[in-house]
């Protein structure tokens, strides 16, 4: 299939679930409609962005002047981050030596820009569920611990689920209970089932709206 | 094989550079970035400056001009000389003594380089008239173009014509000998049907000839043979045939005309003949994909790689085609480090190309990553 073109500002994440849910929060910030401000991009998964090979070949590809790199820290942030500012810096792209808590940005000599945001906050282990678990409203949070009890519970019992997942098994619960039970994060976020414009979607916000000057 | 090249004030390339050059390099970029520019280059920079091929470079561009001289008095028929027009290979299309281009490949030592330079000739330098067409008694000094290189080039001086051409007389002057190695150019005029004949006269009974086969069949199996038959009354054929190529087919008892397979074997045979006469030396095809379905890009690229490899052979080309690129990039994840393949884009405001290596490739056809 021929890549589609003429886009100059990119956003790569790691599926399908992950471009949904950043159309669905920021779309509550900025217009969301063609020609898309910003073209997201699935990959692979997390093995796929840290091959050097993608991001050097994104960087390279043509007409593109704005590269975003939004991945999950799972149980090392530090390790993902540098393997992404070691490719970037082969362009003269000098991201921070640590990854600051909104998000690193850096641009070259040349125009191009590039950005880093690792979920859920830059700094803790974790994914993108332990992001949008913060963006469950106020009002809902009794419900949120029990969708978390639940979870824990059906851990007891035997429950299939990962340690490492359990973050996504109480986010996905909860949102089965929800007035359109069972909706991906990103209708949710659409639709406000799950808040984004609530003050802890504001760090990413601000990062990807200063990248990609939206 | 040349690593990396830098052209400088050949045609629209002020300053130019090509680096992490390969086994087989595939160059893209707009209309008019310079893809068929750089294939110049690497063809007279590998002949060290042949003047037949600057001449032939020139004349496909239609850079040239006849002149008729005026008639005998012994004899009136027409006297019509030709000359190449050396004028549009300098960045700026304008000449005058000092202009000047360079082309220099960084591979191992000693570096190879060809720079062409206008300059007058000294009054003590006589103009052989057997070599060009129109010697004058005008005091103006004439101009000639100076080649200098490693190798040295096989004309290191062509005296140009009043009009700053090559007059076509030049090329009847004896060259210093050199060792040649074989540069093949294709473009898309060489699928002409008088290049391809021409060209088969050099493979046909020879131990090439079993190569060009193999390479018709991996397009398709059905093919067991290929032969140029000789033709009764050639003159009254006409144009838009294919010279009289035949192909036995396994499930045909009567040969058959090769125009009736279609022009992916046309092309197919053009450019295996063209591989197998560029042994040790340099293959350059410019719009690789023409006539070439994307089903069957793949097996020529396989095939050109395994030829490349072989045959000690580096391949530079253009295209324009995605599905040329794609068809590519599935070869790459099985290439080996010492054959490396590239993908070079050219843009035209730019100083350097930008460049892919085989695994920037194969991932950037996987995520649809444009690198056109």
């Amino acid at each position: 299939m021929e890549p589609t073109r003429g886009h100059e500002k990119v956003l790569i994440v790691e599926g399908v679930d992950d471009k949904g849910c950043v159309i669905g929060l920021m779309r509550n910030h900025i217009p969301w409609e063609e020609p898309w401000p910003v073209f997201i991009k699935p990959t692979g998964g997390a093995g796929d962005i840290l091959k050097p090979a993608l991001l050097s070949a994104q960087l390279k590809e043509h007409g593109v002047r704005t590269v975003g790199i939004m991945l999950d820290a799972n149980s090392n942030p530090a390790g993902r981050y540098q393997s992404i500012r070691n490719t970037c810096s082969k362009f003269s792209l000098s991201l921070p030596e640590t990854l600051p808590a909104e998000g690193g940005i850096a641009k070259n000599a040349g125009g191009m820009r590039i950005g880093v945001w690792i979920m859920p906050d830059n700094a803790s282990e974790g994914y993108i569920e332990t992001f949008l678990r913060y963006l469950v409203p106020d009002n809902e949070e009794p419900i949120w611990k029990h969708a978390k009890n639940a979870v824990s519970a059906a851990k007891e019992l035997g429950a299939q689920c990962p340690e490492k997942d359990i973050p996504k098994a109480n986010l996905f619960t909860w949102l089965a209970w929800q007035s359109i039970p069972g909706q991906q994060p990103g209708i949710a976020l659409t639709k406000h089932i799950l808040n984004p414009r609530s003050p802890h979607a504001a760090p990413f916000v601000k990062w990807f709206r200063e990248l990609f000057e939206v | 094989m040349i690593s990396s090249i830098s052209i400088k004030g050949y045609r629209g390339f002020e300053n130019f550079e090509m680096r992490d050059l390969g086994r087989i390099n595939l160059l893209v970029g707009t209309n008019n970035s310079g893809k068929t520019s750089i294939l110049e280059v690497v063809s007279m920079l590998e002949s060290s400056g042949d003047l037949t091929r600057l001449w032939n470079i020139l004349w496909k561009r239609g850079e040239r001009s006849v002149r008729m001289l005026p008639p005998l008095e012994k004899n009136p028929a027409p006297r019509p000389v030709a000359e190449a027009d050396v004028g549009h290979i300098f960045h700026g299309h304008e000449i005058h003594p000092g202009t000047k281009l360079s082309i220099t490949a960084k591979n191992e030592s000693p570096e190879k380089y060809l720079d062409l330079e206008i300059r007058e000739l000294a009054p003590e330098e006589k103009v052989d008239p057997q070599f060009v067409d129109d010697s004058d008694d005008s005091p103006l000094p004439r101009m000639a173009l100076r080649m200098t290189g490693n190798p040295s080039p096989g004309v290191p001086l062509v005296v140009l014509s009043r009009n700053f051409g090559i007059p076509g007389g030049q090329l009847r002057r004896p060259k210093r000998s050199q060792s040649k190695r074989p540069v093949q150019f294709i473009t898309t005029e060489s699928s002409s049907v008088e290049e391809v004949m021409a060209a088969w006269n050099a493979v046909a009974l020879k131990p090439e000839e079993k190569l060009v086969l193999q390479a018709l069949q991996a397009l398709d199996s059905d093919i067991q043979g290929i032969a140029l038959q000789a033709r009764v009354a050639q003159q009254y054929w006409g144009p838009g045939n294919r010279g009289g190529f035949m192909v036995k087919l396994k499930s045909v008892e009567q040969p058959v005309p090769i125009g009736s397979l279609g022009d992916g074997i046309w092309r197919m045979l053009a450019l295996s003949i063209a591989i197998s006469q560029s042994k040790g030396g340099t293959l350059l095809v410019d719009e690789i994909d023409t006539g070439l379905h994307y089903t069957v890009m793949s097996k020529m690229w396989n095939l050109i790689y395994s030829a490349a490899k072989d045959s000690n052979v580096q391949v530079f080309a253009t295209t324009h085609s995605y599905d040329c690129v794609y068809s590519l990039a599935q070869i790459c994840p099985d290439a080996d480090p010492d054959n490396k393949i590239t993908v070079q884009r050219i843009e035209a405001s730019k100083h350097e190309s930008v460049p892919y290596d085989q695994e920037e490739i194969s991932v950037a056809a996987a995520r649809e990553i444009e690198v056109r």
